[in-house]
């Protein structure tokens, strides 16, 4: 533990007599995101018994303040619902999401968040891919990164559990994957860019597939289908974007799982080796003391290191070996009108005719590309190089509804030096300030470059007359992933395979912050699937 | 600093163009954002002393964003944002000016005709490892 933990954990607990007591639960959970919730419904499903409660540090998403039905709906992308937390913070605005700064200056990739009720699937798109069998042994089969300490055929049926709660759009029969559990929905509608891309794939002789999508492209489960109205970053009005919110919470809550929101959790007490509870403030500041039997910890890979670390929780891999998925694209320009930003932005069809390792391309492992569709007109304007005069016009009108974009995403691989510290400052919210320090290797270079030739050859088969790379794409941290790795050495690992933290197997952790390696593909439905598997082997150790 | 300016300046940085995209000036909130704006940069423009100089104005606005980028992009963005969310220049541009919400869009359906390069693609031994 740092001399500045110490100090801090020492004034933390000589103000524990100070703060209201709460009745203590046998389980909190902290962070009602995609791991929390899915966590909370199956501990709570499984042992109905457990007292459970659930701390987040936002509010619920409120449809009515979502900004898709107003004018300023570009702005909001920007501004107060802009994907990065720090550019939430500086709007100065109403967020929907109770955000803390993030120093990322020394990171390539810039994290994005939502921290609320829902977490990161309020502002997400909604891509719900799983990983390969091959992603859970890199290190068997490819010589790199670590194994997982279990297989993609032990999680399955998480996997299954998870499609089921959030409902899958999407069509069987993908030879990218064993065959999956039947998709609930038939998948969203291609529209001319997914077409047009389609046919490319096709020509090339190459894989193609409907994504996964977890978006309802008809009605189910009670909400309405996507009505394709493109802005799927800044909430989803109709609700036809599954998140966590509309669809582990209802469930859980009706089990008796309790979630306080506007809950801050500020330090988890560890007294002799095990966590004895949590303080958590109020929206005025108040702290409250909540006993419990085992911590549960979701709060994404930056947020879950934060506390941990000021806590105190010891252990030499906590923060290190940060993974974002790195990533980059090519927008192909079209002399004919294609949909412009219509169509969930994420979800139409993607492609693993790369995404194993072939040695003969230089690099390990592979390549995820996903097409997918234009952004608002002034989101465009605003990432313009130049940014004014007749020049960065006459870019946007040769675009503006003429470009398909394709997303590559890479592999990243654990690196010990990219990683996520606290720094010595306190932010308002009573937490340390936390950083992230993360350089690309050059490995994930090659596969992004690698994969950006590649898909450039798709969009010239699908008649693209120039091409414009963006690489790397600075605002995609979406997936932070790997900061409080399983294994079982505790120097180079935080938990067991049941998330159990080493040093204080009491608390556990319950999101991507697991992940030993990453695959190449978006995370969501694997950490909802690990979350479930950890949730039911906790409630029955706890029986 | 004269209105005037401020004109010139918004159509410096949003000049419109010649198929329907109206300069910036002519976008109401686009200069509510410049009048209001206590960006340096705006002051830096107009005052400078060859501004009136329509030849010398893109080389000043081109030092400005050199000497002071972050400032720069700064009020850069906020006129973007202004301009960009008016229903004038969404039509101008060719979209519609009403928002995504609650009419969306509708969007073409996958095309029969890939069926049966779906299928082949089905077909396909396994990718997975």
């Amino acid at each position: 533990m740092s001399g500045f933990a110490r100090k801090r954990n020492s004034r933390v607990n000589s103000h524990l007599m100070t703060r209201k007591r709460m009745d203590p639960v046998d389980v909190v959970i902290i962070g009602a995101g995609c791991g929390g919730a899915a966590f909370a419904w199956q501990i709570k499903r499984r042992a109905p018994h457990l007292k459970i409660v659930c701390l987040e540090r936002g509010g619920w998403p409120d449809p009515t303040r979502m900004p898709a039905k107003t004018m300023r709906w570009q702005r909001a992308i920007l501004e107060d619902w802009a994907s990065n937390p720090n550019l939430r913070l500086k709007s100065g605005a109403y967020r929907g999401s109770n955000d803390y700064p993030i120093d990322d200056d020394n990171s390539v990739f810039k994290p994005l968040m939502w921290n609320g009720v829902g977490g990161s699937t309020v502002a997400w798109a909604a891509h719900f891919p799983r990983l390969h069998p091959s992603d859970f042994r890199t290190r068997t089969l490819d010589g790199v990164g670590d194994d997982w300490p279990f297989d993609y055929f032990e999680l399955e049926r998480w996997y299954d559990l998870n499609d089921e709660i959030m409902g899958v759009a999407g069509l069987d029969g993908d030879p990218a994957y064993p065959p999956k559990s039947p998709r609930a929905m038939p998948p969203l509608p291609f529209g001319t860019v997914a077409n047009r891309a389609a046919r490319a794939f096709s020509d090339l002789g190459w894989h193609w597939w409907p994504v996964d999508a977890a978006i309802n492209s008809v009605p189910h489960d009670g909400r309405d289908a996507c009505n394709n109205c493109g802005p799927c970053l800044i909430g989803c009005i109709p609700k036809a974007k599954a998140s966590v919110d509309l669809t582990y919470w209802p469930r859980a809550l009706a089990l008796g799982v309790e979630l306080r929101t506007i809950a801050i959790a500020r330090h988890v007490h560890i007294e002799a080796g095990r966590a004895t509870g949590v303080t958590y403030a109020d929206r005025h500041g108040t702290e409250y003391l909540q006993p419990a039997q085992a911590v549960v910890v979701a709060g994404n890979g930056v947020g879950t290191t934060r506390l941990l670390l000021a806590s105190g929780v010891d252990s030499p891999a906590l923060g290190r070996n940060l993974m974002y998925h790195p990533a980059a694209y090519v927008r192909g320009l079209f002399k004919d009108r294609l949909d412009g930003p219509v169509g969930p932005v994420g979800c139409s069809i993607y492609s693993h005719e790369f995404y194993e390792t072939d040695r003969a391309r230089g690099f390990e492992r592979g390549v995820h590309l996903q097409l997918s569709r234009e952004n608002a007109l002034a989101v465009q304007a605003a990432r313009l190089q130049p940014l004014w005069g007749t020049a960065a016009q006459a870019q946007l009108r040769e675009e503006f509804l003429h470009s398909m974009p394709i997303l590559v995403l890479a592999e990243d691989l654990p690196e010990a030096h990219n990683r996520v510290t606290l720094t010595r400052e306190e932010e308002p919210d009573g937490l340390p300030g936390v950083k992230i320090d993360y350089r690309m290797a050059e490995r994930a270079q090659k596969s992004l470059d690698y994969g950006l030739a590649r898909a450039e050859e798709v969009l010239l088969a699908a008649g693209a007359y120039r091409m414009i790379r963006v690489s790397p794409a600075p605002l995609t941290g979406w997936h932070l992933l790997g900061t409080a790795r399983m294994g079982d050495d505790p120097q180079t690992s935080v938990t067991d395979c049941k998330g159990r933290c080493h040093r204080v197997p009491n608390v556990i952790v319950a999101d991507g912050s697991l992940f030993p390696t990453v695959g190449a593909a978006n995370p969501a439905s694997t950490i909802g699937a690990v979350a479930l598997k950890l949730a039911a082997e906790l409630a029955e150790d706890m029986a | 600093m004269t209105p005037s300016h401020l004109r010139l300046l918004a159509d410096l940085i949003l000049p419109g163009d010649e198929t329907g995209l109206p300069p910036g000036s002519l976008i109401p909130d686009v200069m509510a954002v410049l009048a209001q704006s206590a960006s340096p940069i705006k002051a830096l423009a107009v005052d400078h002393p060859d501004f009136a100089e329509a030849s010398q104005r893109d080389g000043i606005l081109s030092a400005l964003e050199a000497e002071r980028p972050q400032e720069f992009r700064d009020l850069v963005l906020a006129l973007i944002k202004a301009y960009y969310e008016s229903g004038q220049v969404l039509e101008a541009m060719g979209w519609r000016s009403a928002p995504p919400q609650p009419q969306g869009h509708s969007i073409a359906p996958m095309d029969d005709a890939l069926m049966p390069a779906l299928a082949r693609v089905a077909e396909r031994k396994r990718l997975w490892r």
